[in-house]
Order: C-alpha cells, then sequence, then structure tokens
C-alpha cells in the first residue's frame, strides 16, 4: 500500500485533476463550487503544512544550543520569543474565550511595542538598501548594466525636482523613456513571463516538471 | 456559464505548441542557447570549496500557492542543480524559506543532490531553515546569516519580492558571488545592478527546464519559441485590421 502511495503518478494525477478542474471554472464558469472547495482545501492543507516548518525550526535552532555553536544564544532567544508570544496570546483568550486579561495587555504590549517596530525597523532596511544600493553593492559589469545605471539617472533626475532645474530636458527624456521603451518592454516581457509560465504547467501536467515533488528530473529518487 | 473563447484558444494553442515541441525534441535535441547564469553554477560552488565557505539558495517569498507557482518550481528546479554542484565539491549550503511546505521539498531535493553527487554523508536536514511565515522574519533570517557566515555564493531565483533588495544587497556588501532570477519586473533592476549572473524575466523559466538538458524539457522551450513566432503573427494580423480600419480583431478578442 505505501509503495502505491509513494508513486509519482498519484501527485502528478491529483495535480492534474485539480489544475482541469479550476481552468474550467475560469475559462468557462462550470463548477465554482468545486473550485471554490479545492482553494478551501488548498488553504487547510497550507495550515497543517506550519507543523512541518514549526519542527524545522525548533530542531535547527535546538541543535545549535545544544551544540553551543556560534551565536547559539540567539537561537535561545528566538525559541524564548515563541514560547512567551504563544503562551501569553492563548492564556489570553482566543477565539471568543476570554482568557487571563493581563496576559491578553501583555501579547498586546509585545504586538505593539517590540513587534511592530521591529517590523517596521526592517522594512525601513529596504529604502535604505534601495538609495544606498547603487553605490556600495552595483556591479557595472557589461554595457547592458551601464545603460540601465544611466536611465536610473535621468529617470531619478525626472522626478526630481532639481532635474529639470539642472536641465528642463530631463522632463520630456524621461517621460519618453518611460512611456515608450519602458512599456514597450515591460508588455514583451509580460508575454514572455506568462508564456513560460503555461509552459512550466504544461511540463508538469505531462509529469517532466517534478521540482515540486522534491525530485530532480532527469533521475528517479 | 459563459466561455472565454479567445482567451481559451490561445492557451489550448500554447499547449499544443509545447507539446510538439517535446514530442520533436525527443527525436532530435534542440539547441537551446547556453545560460550564463547557468553554466557559473559550478565555477561558483568551486570557488565556494576553494573558500571554504557555503552557498545561500533561496526561492524568496513566493510559494506553490499561488500564481507564482510555477517560477517557485523553476527556482526548485534550479536549486536542485546547485545541491548537485554542492555535493560535487563537498560544499555546505543553506537554503532559507519562508513556507513551511516547502521545508520537505527542499530536504528532499537537496538531498537528492548531494546522493546524485556521491556524497549523500554531508547532507544535514538543517540546510533547509525555515525563517517563519512573515516575509520580514525570512528578510531578517537572510541578512543575518549573511552578515555572519558570509557565504561565497548568494542565489535568489524566484517570485521574489521587496526581500530581493536586503538579501542582494547585504551579499554584495559581502562580497559573495551572486546569481539572481525572477520574473517580477519590480526587481529586475536590482538584480541586474547586484549579481554577477542574471536570469531575467521568463529566462527563469526556461532555465527549470534548461538546467537538466533533457531533451524532452529543452523541447518545451522550444514549443514555446513556436508560440511566440504565432504571436507575432497575430500581432501583425491586428495592426494590418486596425490600419485598415477594421474592427474585427476587437470583436475577436472580445470572443
Amino acid at each position: 500500500m505505501s509503495l502505491i502511495l509513494k508513486r509519482r503518478e498519484i501527485p502528478i494525477a491529483i495535480f492534474a485533476l485539480v489544475s482541469l478542474l479550476l481552468l474550467a471554472d475560469y475559462f468557462t464558469g462550470a463548477w465554482p463550487a468545486v473550485s471554490r472547495e479545492i482553494i478551501g482545501w488548498a488553504i487547510i492543507l497550507w495550515m497543517f503544512s506550519y507543523v512541518l516548518g514549526v519542527t524545522s525550526l525548533f530542531r535547527y535552532h535546538l541543535t545549535r544550543i545544544q551544540k553551543h555553536s556560534q551565536y547559539w544564544a540567539y537561537s535561545a532567544v528566538l525559541i524564548a520569543c515563541v514560547f512567551v508570544y504563544l503562551f501569553s496570546g492563548l492564556l489570553g483568550g482566543v477565539g471568543g474565550i476570554s482568557g487571563i486579561p493581563a496576559s491578553k495587555a501583555f501579547n498586546d504590549f509585545l504586538w505593539l511595542n517590540v513587534l511592530a517596530p521591529l517590523q517596521t525597523g526592517i522594512l525601513s532596511y529596504v529604502g535604505f538598501y534601495m538609495y544606498t544600493i547603487f553605490f556600495r553593492g552595483a556591479r557595472t559589469r557589461s554595457w547592458d548594466v551601464g545603460i540601465m545605471m544611466v536611465v536610473t539617472v535621468i529617470l531619478m533626475l525626472n522626478v526630481a525636482p532639481i532635474g529639470v532645474a539642472i536641465w528642463p530636458g530631463f522632463g520630456p527624456l524621461g517621460d519618453w523613456l518611460n512611456g515608450v521603451i519602458n512599456t514597450g518592454a515591460y508588455r514583451g516581457i509580460m508575454i514572455g513571463v506568462g508564456v513560460g509560465l503555461i509552459a512550466v504547467w504544461v511540463r508538469a501536467m505531462l509529469g517532466y516538471e517534478r521540482a515540486f515533488l522534491g525530485e530532480l528530473s532527469g533521475g528517479a529518487q | 456559464m459563459y466561455l472565454k473563447g479567445f482567451e481559451l484558444f490561445v492557451f489550448a494553442a500554447l499547449c499544443v505548441l509545447i507539446y510538439i515541441g517535446i514530442n520533436l525534441a525527443k527525436r532530435k535535441p534542440p539547441y537551446v542557447r547556453v545560460f550564463p547564469a547557468l553554466e557559473h553554477i559550478d565555477e561558483a560552488v568551486g570557488r565556494a570549496a576553494e573558500m571554504g565557505r557555503p552557498v545561500h539558495y533561496s526561492t524568496g517569498v513566493g510559494g506553490l500557492h499561488d500564481e507564482w507557482a510555477p517560477v517557485t518550481t523553476a527556482g526548485l528546479a534550479i536549486m536542485g542543480e546547485v545541491a548537485k554542484a554542492c555535493g560535487k565539491y563537498s560544499v555546505p549550503m543553506r537554503y532559507s524559506t519562508v513556507l513551511a511546505y516547502l521545508v520537505p521539498i527542499a530536504e528532499d531535493l537537496i538531498k537528492f543532490g548531494y546522493d546524485t553527487a556521491g556524497h549523500v554523508e554531508l547532507y544535514n536536514p538543517d540546510m533547509v531553515v525555515y525563517a517563519g511565515e512573515e516575509q520580514r522574519a525570512l528578510m531578517s533570517a537572510m541578512m543575518g546569516y549573511i552578515m555572519r557566515e558570509k557565504p561565497a555564493v548568494n542565489m535568489l531565483f524566484g517570485a521574489t519580492k521587496y526581500e530581493t533588495i536586503n538579501f542582494l544587497g547585504t551579499g554584495a556588501i559581502v562580497g559573495c558571488m551572486q546569481f539572481g532570477g525572477t520574473p517580477r519586473l519590480y526587481y529586475l533592476p536590482v538584480m541586474l545592478a547586484t549579481c554577477d549572473y542574471c536570469l531575467l524575466g521568463e529566462e527563469v523559466y526556461a532555465a527549470g527546464a534548461a538546467v537538466t538538458r533533457e531533451p524532452s524539457q529543452l523541447g518545451s522551450i522550444k514549443g514555446i519559441d513556436y508560440f511566440k513566432l504565432l504571436v507575432v503573427g497575430l500581432m501583425m494580423i491586428s495592426l494590418a485590421l486596425a490600419l485598415a480600419g477594421s474592427n474585427l480583431w476587437g470583436q475577436l478578442v472580445k470572443m
């Protein structure tokens, strides 16, 4: 029985059936209830997969703590944070069941004063990197990247007030680059992306693409 | 009930052409141009072996549950090949993800890669790290790892979002050899600027097939080329009709 369940044809068949049903709904509007049910199942299965993730997370960090690997203290902090946040939330009451008010207040405090600022801090890195990346990490090793850098500078000067003050031509030049060159390239790439996306689906349907099953093509596990 | 006739026709035509491409390739393997990003994977992993430092890989926040599933699949396929190269040169690798269901898939792929290279004993389940179901958790986990461990090679292939900037920015600062690929247009410039080798747009999808060099996989790329010819033909027809003042094309598309 277990050998039958391990056959790669079974997940490929499930994938094919599910995707054909969803496609039928998209193209013809047939069986919308079935599509909704399938998507609901997918979400339920996804939720169950959290167990795998948490197991992996704990295994990784507990091993580091046990072996006293370099920076193991960070792993200890992470494990402690998981438990403190989880239990303060659970004791504070979930799903309409009231719990200990002090625990809920502590959980809210952690959310507002620890987690939210940390998340904002990490987000601010995005802006920081976006502005500094070209100075600190850019690798202009080809003509293509050189052209992109020049265009980037022109577009920055196009939107920055100082650009037009330096040379009024940055306005129309930037608009032309955005409206003609950029839009044309964007549409071309989007067609290619759409076509490539369907090609992967066809390969998966025919069983050639098996990476999503944890297998490499060209060899049997 | 309704029928999106034109869309269905285009979709069916593409599927048929890819199928034809695959079948033709079984008889005569087609020529597919070399992707520098894939050609240099071996060299990059060899460099990591010389430096005695690990290889870091991620598919970003994109998963198998949304419209970006095909690109994540392609990213995972490339990761399998990277794992093979890591096994060949006895280099440790690490895969970071934000999606729990990718953990067992990545574990299997990495193990299979090391096994194929004859070094399954080097495989360790801790090579796959789950950062938590939150993009910012992935960002901070990857940035911290890169700053602490300074991997020799840093790779990001998949449906990446704004973690691309932090991930590749940090890699560039510590001097990693960087590989990237995404069909997401917003992040292509960042990849171009910070990576040594890039896969742009649909190249990522094609790379998933090309990395194996299997005739059937390469055939699907040929099928895409046939379809693009068809698209160019349709564009010419629509242009001619529009110039002639006909509304036929508009009616056809609305079918």
